[in-house]
């Protein structure tokens, strides 16, 4: 009797910790295990084997942060995530605001506006890549010019900006359109009563409402723009072996699946993952910042 | 009316460029290669470009381990998941805070910073070219832990102790009432974790590198990078619409559960 309320006592202690393992060994072997490993490494000199030769302090950060083509890589990136995060935002925003009211076809425009949250970005690609052909691509035939879009320095970030645009929206949609309809009618018809329209409806009640939706988007938005390379190593990787038309849509993962994957520059690609990983959490620090004060959670 | 004729207007030309792909995709070569501008074929049930696509490739052995990789990793997300929310929500316990905020932090690493040295790990442990390999970076996910702990909470505790004054253990709870209570929230990361999954590019492009392997997403690409030439763009097309009709339909079928409110509770909007 005594043995068996001790191993019920046991079991009781340690139960919760024994739902908690898989998701934790799983955490630390594919989440904490890497990003320290990488950290560590980033520190030191390794060979192609990744064996650690010796000390190196900051030397490959120095390097890294000095070459040319990573500064770039940086730079296309924040132009990547500048545009992409606000615009996808405010169209998903925009269509979610227009199918807010539910209609007898609201399921049917419904599936159109978030059609694109259900296609991987190899088909998005592999459709854009066609379109922006400079002779057989609808765009060219549309407009009448004549433009190499993914492999002219001069557009082909700007395209690959646009299909990114493209394919962010219909999540943004569709967590937006559930974070409106989620909204209470009551709150909405009792600011129509006090007079509140348009813009002053928006900004003042239903913007505040969904602000816990928008600020999830915005993190992972910017989480997932500060790291994307998709559509870098697809469209351009094959044709240019780097980054794209003068590197222009090489971005900071993409550098490092150039020199960590492609190539064997362990020691570039670690400290350039590091740095990454910084910009990534600087960028989400800041939204978190500026949103702060904004978000409503009640 | 105009309403909804004005919102349906705004859908097709936001899916423009998938009509596109499925125009292109009954086109002949050299109907796609004129300079005039060919927005739906000519002729109707040109199907040669199908063709090509299921003889000369692998396209359903591809969408067979995409199907794997995003089914079954889905569903082992959704348990790993739950049974942390389930811990997280219900016990009281020492450490419980600095766990959860384990959990938390690594919401904040994104995983294409994780990619190459998780890489190495899948390779150091034999799983290159296996299902496992392409599966296991993708059982875990701090955001679904949260998303669901968020929903669970909202679930009374006293529920759970009344449950125990009938005789039910914790686990049974869990399995019984709390599972089968919160559908909508496990449909939700189950659906989104299957379309992130399945369309997921980079992951299985490094840890398979034979053609049995590939996933749809991967050989649609090399399809057109390889071997082009040879099919032409029309049989690309083909196979980028093939592979796009599992997911959209998946996506279709359950949109309406996922549109009809539940992620409200999941992202407390």
């Amino acid at each position: 009797m005594k043995g068996k309320t001790f191993g019920k006592k046991l079991f009781q202690s340690v139960e919760p910790y024994l739902y908690l393992f898989p998701a934790f060994l799983l955490l630390i072997m594919f989440a904490y295990y890497p990003f320290a490993k990488n950290t560590v490494l980033s520190f030191f000199t390794v060979n192609k084997f990744r064996e650690i030769r010796e000390f190196a302090g900051i030397a490959n950060y120095i390097k890294v942060l000095g070459d040319e083509k990573f500064i770039q890589s940086i730079g296309n990136t924040l132009v990547f995530v500048v545009v992409t995060v606000p615009v996808s935002i405010v169209v998903g925003f925009g269509l979610a605001l227009l199918a807010r009211k539910r209609t007898r076809t609201s399921s049917l425009y419904e599936a159109m506006y978030s059609m694109s949250m259900a296609i991987s970005v190899s088909v998005v690609a592999m459709i854009f890549q066609l379109a922006f052909n400079p002779s057989m691509g609808i765009v060219n035939k549309l407009f009448g010019t004549n433009v190499s879009w993914l492999t002219d320095p001069k557009t082909a970030l700007a395209a690959i900006i646009f299909i990114q645009i493209w394919a962010n929206v219909g999540y943004n949609f569709i967590f937006l359109l559930s974070g409106l309809r989620g909204m209470s009618e009551d709150v909405l018809e009792s600011a129509r009563i006090d007079g509140a329209t348009g813009i002053h409806l928006l900004t003042r009640i239903i913007i505040p409402m969904v602000s816990p939706t928008l600020l999830f988007l915005l993190m992972k938005d910017i989480a997932y723009a500060m790291t994307t390379s998709s559509f870098t190593l697809i469209l351009t990787y094959p044709v240019f072996h780097n980054g794209g038309p003068n590197g222009t849509t090489e971005t900071i993962m993409s550098y490092v699946y150039g020199k960590g994957i492609v190539g064997t520059n362990y020691n570039a690609a670690f400290a350039a993952t590091t740095v990454g990983f910084v910009l990534a959490a600087v960028m989400m620090a800041l939204s978190l910042v500026l949103e702060k004060r904004k978000v409503n959670y009640d | 009316m105009l309403y909804q004729f004005i919102c349906i207007v705004t859908g097709v030309i936001l899916i423009l460029p998938i009509i596109y792909a499925i125009n292109i995709s009954f086109m002949p070569q050299d109907e796609i290669l004129t300079t005039n501008l060919h927005f739906f074929p000519s002729k109707a049930g040109y199907l040669e470009n199908y063709k090509i696509v299921f003889m000369h490739t692998r396209i359903l052995r591809f969408m067979w381990n995409s199907l794997v990789m995003a089914g079954i990793s889905s569903i082992v997300r959704v348990i790993v998941a739950s049974l942390a929310a389930f811990s997280f929500s219900f016990f009281e316990y020492r450490g419980k805070k600095a766990l959860f905020a384990l959990v938390v932090g690594s919401m904040i690493i994104p995983a294409d910073v994780l990619v190459v040295q998780n890489y190495f790990t899948t390779a150091e442990l034999g799983l290159i070219n296996t299902y496992l390999g392409m599966m296991v970076v993708f059982f875990i996910s701090g955001i679904n832990i949260f998303v669901m702990r968020q929903n669970f909470l909202s679930y009374s505790i006293s529920l759970k102790e009344a449950a125990q004054v009938d005789g039910c253990t914790n686990f049974k709870f869990y399995r019984k009432i709390l599972m089968p209570s919160n559908i909508p929230v496990i449909t939700t990361v189950f659906i989104s974790s299957f379309v992130g999954t399945w369309n997921t590019y980079l992951w299985p492009l490094l840890v398979t590198n034979t053609d049995a392997m590939r996933t749809a997403q991967v050989a649609v690409t090399m399809l057109n990078n390889n071997e082009g030439s040879n099919y032409g763009v029309g049989a690309v097309m083909a196979a980028a619409v093939v592979i796009l009709v599992p997911s959209v339909a998946v996506f279709l079928l359950f949109q309406r559960k996922i549109v009809g409110g539940v992620m409200a509770g999941a992202v407390k909007g």
